[in-house]
């Protein structure tokens, strides 16, 4: 008797120290998918911004537990997540403000299916890639957009905003006969793509964006960028820059301090993209305005770019997860919104609605500007100039190479040359 | 000494640091040697013999010229800069009052900073608002330059950077070099009546050859080496203006995913340098008289 | 009293520091101070650079800094071990292969790393090292193991002879010999190798970016250029972590000095 108790109580023990150690391991097991997440930071979107947006999908979903990583830099994110893949780190998912072509053709990043794409408004946005998409279309932001310092305009009587090329070099001339900087461009060391800017929106409203095929031809090597449309489009950038109509200092800024020289009314006009409507303080001492940047031929053209949201590792231990996990962060609302408020990020959901989600938040005219230009009818969308995907990517490298030849631009540097360069980087990565 | 007898001991410490060495030093050079035939990616896993196709877009490559200039000028430049003012201060700390003690000490701080806090430190005096340019305003002297941004001017910022750090260090081996001179010398010159300018041609020039030995070797390493100071300073821009060999083969195998021929870059460079080094220290080696 | 002398030195000693004192004391300054008067003291003194670099919400100072304490520390103790074990039974071998083990090494010394970084990474991924810290101190110690194993090289000359055949004929071994003689007497050759590995190996940043790899935290080195990466450029606190991270080198230097010089002269007259 006594021994068939003790017996009982053993076994009872055991089952009791079975279940207590397997238990958490279940819980564990099913409830918690772990996802390497990486975004980006900038001063418009702070570390503050991606913690709550990743609380808030985490709250409705509490089976994931994300690790947030962040690249040294914004500018360098695709070099950042290659050194991730050489060191066996790729993440599960990651934000796609780079350009993904050489991920997705090096079969890196997973497609998503047709149902994680119901909800957004433009399931194709930037382009797809043998019919799929890699890279879930969460928003737009224009691209080729003119922001100008309305008193500066007014100084010099420019009445009405430039609606087309000769226009703007006719405000120009304006300005720079009251002394006033035409221009602030710029960008140095690490974020030479501010650099590229301007000439990044030339290319695409004035080449890629007329000759539908220029850029697979490239691609195939069937020609390159010795091309009228391309020399016109760098003379474009060279010409603002011979005519002295930029400022001095553009080659020694970074973007922040690029960003600032326009804020603190250094120069008129300042091309770059909708997000920095979204560094616009709202009682800003002068009153800012906005245009698109014309084409050189008249034609009505904007460049967008809808894209950003998160892209999936193809390699990564979850995919249904992680696709559930990246579409449900990119149509979460409140998300959209804060996106929209900080960083002018136009939300691409089906279920966004401008005046529900955007209550309590103070947005500052210009982004309703730029909603509207979006909005424009018969304006042709182009995609950014090295940001495309599929037939139309760019090879890796040749990005880089826009970039570091915009800042030749810059420094003076002749068409010729910069063509020259162009050609030979191509040959030579071919 | 012979070992004589208990050899496995003997191996025990001989070995562990060399067998380190191998593995993680010279295996990889071989390792970068093989890979430069090769076309590499670590994108797409890909690895194709192409014999010596990368050789062959080496020679063409405009890049790797600019940078190979880029590297040189810097290093001439650094070599003749900083021994100069190495020796200069070196003869002026001389002196036993404690306050050249002192300052000895300060001295060398410079070299013992991370490269990148150099680059950064230099990268806020030398923009266009900066210290340096406000300095040169206060003077009225030319005060326009875009030290930075201009590419003109950026090989001469990243030279100050780099000077900067080898004067301190070329100073104190100078300084070093400079007690080992045998006072016995030094007064006998003294007698003999030669001025300042025939006692430094005669006695020092020779005997400081060993200090200058030792500083050009240590310049040339760090001259090849060249990266965080520069990515800090200028990101290798405006364009490519100030490229270091190690930025353009850090750069190509990651950015352009092409291994294989940043290993052809690599063997290119370890040719060079190795020569390079070698042939220095064998020519100022030469010079040295042994005490 | 040479007067001339002092005063032209003081004079250039301060043109020649003055980045540094630029550094530390803008650190100490509000951001609109700096910009308008980078040369001057400050206007208003200020703890709050360095305040917030300790209150961030990453923590990247401190996991940084506990980051290159550890592989610094590993990386020192590594080579301290391995070269002074080298240099010891380079000794006992026929100078002809002293000579070609030299050679061996001096190519390491001069070697430029970003050369070998992706064969290391592939080999460390071999032997699954890639991205510890493990891999990376077995990089160092190799890396730096030519440098301690001349400047030990060059203090073992200075062992004498009978003092090493004496504790052979007690019968010990190598192992023992090498423990209990030459450990002691190389100290100042090992306080040298210390400092110096020490702050070349804390000042990297490239080795520590590509082989420790992006995630596994990072060092101070690499926090910097982070920090400066991120945000419009708050120069306050960049110099202000700037200041933190080169102080513990500045400090053991300024307290090691003579080490440091005498193991440069060592390293580098082979």
């Amino acid at each position: 008797m006594f021994i068939i108790n003790r017996l009982i109580k053993i076994k009872y023990l055991i089952n009791i120290i079975i279940f207590i150690s397997v238990f958490p391991f279940a819980v564990n097991a099913k409830d918690q998918i772990e996802l390497d997440f990486m975004v980006f930071e900038t001063p418009n979107l702070p570390a503050e911004f991606w913690d709550d947006a990743i609380a808030r999908t985490v709250k409705d979903f509490p089976e994931f537990k994300i690790n947030k990583i962040v690249p040294p830099n914004v500018g360098t994110m695709g070099d950042y997540l290659k050194q991730l893949k050489a060191t066996d780190q790729f993440p599960d998912v990651m934000m796609s403000n780079f350009a993904v072509a050489e991920f997705i053709e090096a079969g890196l990043l997973l497609p998503y299916e047709d149902e994680d794409l119901v909800r957004f408004v433009d399931p194709v946005g930037l382009g797809l890639t043998n019919g799929k998409q890699y890279a879930l279309p969460q928003l737009t932001v224009v691209e080729s957009l003119m922001f100008y310092n309305k008193d500066m305009f007014n100084a010099a009587g420019i009445s009405e905003e430039p609606k087309t090329w000769e226009d703007l070099m006719d405000a120009a001339t304006k300005l720079k006969s009251n002394n006033i900087t035409p221009f602030i461009v710029g960008g140095a060391a690490g974020d030479s793509w501010a650099a590229a800017w301007p000439l990044m929106d030339l290319v695409a409203l004035n080449v890629t964006g007329k000759d539908k095929d220029f850029l697979k031809d490239l691609k195939s090597g069937k020609r390159n960028f010795s091309n009228p449309l391309m020399e016109s489009a760098i003379d474009a950038y060279s010409d603002l820059v011979k005519k002295g109509w930029t400022n001095s200092t553009a080659l020694s800024l970074n973007y922040a301090e690029l960003q600032q020289t326009f804020l603190s009314g250094d120069g008129a006009m300042y091309p770059m993209g909708g997000f920095f409507a979204g560094a616009v303080p709202l009682d800003h001492p002068f009153e800012i305005g906005v245009f698109a940047i014309p084409a050189l031929d008249g034609s009505s053209r904007l460049v967008t770019y809808t894209s950003g949201g998160p892209a999936i590792s193809a390699s990564t231990e979850y995919p249904e997860a992680a696709r559930k996990f990246a579409v449900e962060f990119a149509t979460n609302v409140a998300t959209n919104a804060d996106d929209l408020f900080r960083d002018a990020h136009i939300p691409n959901n089906k279920n966004f609605d401008l005046e529900r989600d955007m209550k309590g938040y103070e947005i500052h005219p210009l982004i309703f500007e730029i909603i509207e230009i979006l909005q424009t009818p018969n304006f042709q969308h182009v995609p950014f100039f090295t940001f495309e995907v599929g037939d139309d990517a760019l090879v890796a490298g040749m990005q880089a190479e826009v970039f570091s030849n915009s800042q030749e631009i810059l420094s003076g540097k002749a068409t010729s040359e910069i063509i020259e360069n162009l050609n030979n980087k191509i040959a030579e990565l071919q | 000494m012979k070992i004589t007898k208990n050899k496995i001991d003997y191996f025990l410490l001989l070995t562990p640091g060399l067998i380190l060495f191998s593995v993680l030093i010279m295996l990889p050079i071989v390792l970068t040697i093989f890979y430069s035939f090769f076309k590499i990616s670590f994108l797409t896993n890909q690895f194709d013999y192409i014999g010596l196709k990368n050789f062959y877009k080496l020679l063409h490559k405009k890049d790797f010229y600019n940078s190979l200039q880029i590297v040189l000028s810097l290093t001439i430049i650094a070599t003749i800069f900083s021994n100069l003012i190495g020796i200069i201060f070196a003869k002026l700390l001389n002196h036993n009052n404690k306050i050249f003690i002192v300052l000895r000490v300060l001295i060398f701080t410079p070299f013992i900073l991370s490269p990148i806090v150099v680059g950064y430190t230099f990268s806020s005096i030398l923009t266009d608002n900066g210290i340096l340019n406000q300095f040169l305003a206060y003077f009225s002297i030319e005060h326009n330059i875009s030290w930075l941004g201009n590419s003109k001017y950026a090989l001469v910022s990243i030279s100050i950077a780099l000077c900067w750090q080898l004067v301190a260090f070329c100073t104190v081996i100078y300084l070093a070099c400079l007690k080992n001179i045998p006072s016995e010398l030094e007064d006998a010159v003294n007698i003999d009546g030669a001025n300042n300018l025939q006692k430094f041609r005669y006695l020092d020039w020779p005997l400081l050859a060993p200090a200058l030995t030792i500083n050009t070797v240590v310049i040339l390493i760090s001259s090849f080496k060249l990266y965080d100071r520069v990515l800090a300073l200028t990101g290798g821009g405006p364009g490519r203006s100030t490229e270091t060999i190690s930025m353009l083969i850090i750069r190509t195998a990651f950015n352009e995913n092409r291994v294989g021929f940043a290993s052809s870059m690599s063997l290119v460079l370890l040719i060079l340098s190795g020569v390079t080094t070698f042939v220095a220290l064998i020519y100022l080696g030469k010079r040295e008289v042994t005490t | 009293m040479p007067y001339k002398r002092i005063i032209i030195s003081i004079f250039l000693s301060m043109i020649f520091l003055f980045p540094l004192y630029m550094i530390f004391i803008n650190s100490f300054k509000f951001e609109l101070d700096i910009i308008k008067n980078p040369a001057a003291l400050p206007d208003i003194f200020t703890l709050n650079n360095y305040l917030n670099i300790f209150s961030r919400s990453d923590q990247l100072f401190t996991k940084s800094l506990l980051n290159s304490l550890l592989f610094t520390s590993l990386s020192i103790l590594f080579v301290l071990i391995l070269s002074s074990m080298l240099a010891f039974s380079m000794y006992f071998l026929s100078n002809k292969i002293q000579n070609i083990i030299f050679i061996f090494l001096l190519l390491g010394l001069i070697l430029p790393t970003p050369i070998i970084l992706i064969p290391v990474f592939t080999i460390l991924k071999f032997l699954k090292l890639n991205n510890t810290v493990v891999g990376l101190v077995l990089f160092f110690s190799a890396y730096y193991l030519p440098f301690g194993t001349l400047v030990f090289r060059g203090f073992m000359k200075n062992v004498p002879k009978e003092m090493i055949e004496a504790s052979f004929i007690d019968g010990a071994n190598f192992l023992i010999c090498y423990y209990k003689i030459v450990l002691p007497v190389m100290k100042p050759a090992a306080a040298s190798v210390i400092i110096i590995t020490g702050t070349w190996v804390w000042n990297d940043f490239l080795n520590p970016l590509i082989l420790l790899g992006p995630l596994q935290g990072t060092t101070v080195t690499v926090g910097l250029y982070r920090m400066v990466g991120q945000y419009s450029i708050n120069f306050g606190e960049l110099f202000a972590f700037m200041v933190l991270i080169s102080l513990p080198v500045v400090i053991a230097y300024l307290f090691l000095q003579k080490y440091f010089i005498e193991g440069l002269m060592a390293g580098s007259g082979k």
